[in-house]
């Protein structure tokens, strides 16, 4: 019985040895503290910046929305349309081309689509990145 | 010996620093699990109170047994987000708007899901128009620039309406009545403005035919021009062309729905600098120089170009209410932030800056449509 016990407490010593080292403590504490800011601030709404944030400011290009129908492209101007049309599609492929449209090129980084015969979005990582910036795209991962 | 004890006192001094730290320890560990756990049941709107039933008897609801909250909530038309679907059931909203889903399977079951316990039935709103189809991924549709004549509008309306009304959707944010359609090539039937709003009204007829809803969309016209990108909010001159589909769809009083844009116009009607959709004289216009007598619904209010246009979301939000539409639709993920818009609209009702007879004649139209009697 004896030796069942102080078995038993040498487990339990093994596994919490770990935390004698105070160096180790400290270092988790200091991790746990920052996790636990990092959540409060979610809980009060503020907002972090993501990389998708910083893929925006990066990237300096001019973002790019083209709409495409049965071989008719047309450039989307307002940013905000078009993330709203993003929106409505059901994803959104990696798609490097180079479409001219009335002699004006312009370097397309996505394709956004719901599937054939219906209209779809030809986008820059910019145009992208901006959707994503503004939390037009949220929803898609709720 | 003196020694020795001075260890054991060393160690023991140690063990009480390091226990102090592994209590803190297991106090974060507590704390971040808490917070964790409130930070999920905020995302799914956990704290969002919920709305006691109405009252309904023999199929009539008295608006006097609604409570401000829950008016304000059935003219609110959100984004239909399964993953908080319990928040927005609980606040008892008038609609639930699909983007595309997975499947059709999916669309059943995520429209079965909403109504599931529901006494007032959310309408549920997609938008399946010209060459926008959110089904395209298994079902294809014929697209709006390639019809032309009455009959294949009717058709159309029909087909669409019919698959519409087997999924559980009742209302469909089309067709397009916009003249020049420069962006798309493909939104609004084709021809002219007396061509478009032929085919625009037997459309609408072949949609009600299988009691689907039509909407006729964006109030006063000139969405799908090409606008300055460096502006957030467009503006456009309205001409009587442009007015001339809803003059029209009014006149013969098939239309029930019209959506409004957030375009700054001037000309034949003028938005005062304000969004439409947020201008007082643009709906008024709608309601009574053109004779609407039908659901007047705001174009998506959650946009960039609407929020900075105000200095803050509730200004905006009493000001779209106060345009007056019926129906409101707010696509912000956030059920927490629908709940608060709906205790901004109730502040500024209580402290009068909108009419609450403005409130329950927009109720009225919706739980009419949805097959409920009122009485007053």
């Amino acid at each position: 019985m004896g030796k069942k016990r102080k078995t038993k407490s040498k487990v339990i010593d093994y596994k919490f040895s770990y935390f004698r080292n105070k160096k180790t403590l400290t270092i988790l504490n200091v991790a746990l503290i920052l996790t636990a800011l990092v959540l409060f601030s979610f809980l009060i709404g503020a907002k972090m910046p993501t990389l998708g944030k910083a893929a925006y400011w990066l990237d300096k290009s001019v973002p790019v929305c083209v709409a495409s129908f049965e071989g008719e492209k047309s450039f989307l101007n307002d940013v905000d349309i078009c993330c709203a049309e993003l929106q409505k599609q059901l994803k959104c492929d990696v798609w490097n081309e180079i479409v001219m449209i009335k002699s004006k090129g312009a370097t397309i980084n996505k394709k956004c689509y719901v599937g054939t015969g219906t209209i779809n979005y030809l986008v820059n990582n910019k145009q992208y990145n901006y959707c994503k910036k503004e939390g037009y795209l949220d929803y898609k991962s709720l | 010996m003196v020694k020795k004890r001075k260890v054991k006192v060393k160690k023991k001094a140690t063990g009480f620093k390091n226990s102090k730290s592994f209590y803190l320890f297991l106090f974060l560990v507590f704390l971040n699990i808490i917070l964790v756990l409130l930070v999920l049941g905020q995302s799914k709107g956990f704290f969002v109170p919920k709305q006691p039933g109405p009252i309904i008897v023999d199929n009539t609801i008295d608006l006097d047994d609604l409570s401000l909250q829950q008016k304000i909530a059935q003219m609110t038309v959100v984004l239909g987000v399964k993953y908080y679907s319990g928040a927005l059931k609980k606040m008892q909203l008038g609609g639930i708007h699909l983007h595309t889903l997975a499947d059709e399977q999916v669309f059943r079951s995520t429209i079965t899901h909403f109504q599931k316990d529901m006494k007032v039935p959310f309408m549920v709103t997609v938008d399946l128009e010209g060459c926008v189809n959110p089904f395209a991924h298994y079902r294809n549709f014929t697209a709006a620039k390639n019809i032309t004549t009455v009959g294949q509008a009717f058709e159309k309306g029909k087909i669409e309406g019919k698959y519409l009304k087997d999924l559980g959707v009742t209302v469909n944010f089309a067709p397009v009545v916009d003249l020049d359609d420069q962006i798309w090539n493909c939104r609004s039937f084709p021809g002219g403005k007396e061509n478009i709003s032929e085919l625009a009204n037997s459309y609408i007829l072949g949609l009600q035919d299988e009691g689907i809803m039509g909407t006729i969309k964006h109030y006063p016209g000139q969405t799908l021009v090409i606008k300055d990108p460096h502006k957030y909010l467009a503006a456009a001159e309205i001409t009587n062309q442009d007015l001339y589909p809803y003059q029209k769809l009014s006149e013969r009083t098939s239309t029930k729905a019209v959506m409004v844009s957030h375009l700054i116009t001037y000309g034949k009607v003028n938005s005062e600098g304000k969004p439409s959709v947020a201008s007082q004289k643009i709906i008024n216009h709608l309601k009574k120089d053109v004779g609407f007598k039908g659901m007047v619904i705001s174009d998506e209010i959650n946009m960039q170009g609407m929020k900075k246009f105000y200095p803050t979301l509730d200004e905006m939000y009493v000001d779209v209410f106060k345009a007056g539409s019926d129906v409101i639709l707010n696509f912000n993920t956030d059920p927490n932030e629908i709940h608060r818009m709906i205790k901004v609209i109730e502040k500024a009702v209580w402290k009068g800056d909108i009419d609450e007879d403005k409130i329950d004649e927009s109720v009225r139209k919706i739980l009419r449509f949805k097959g409920f009697k009122v009485v007053d």
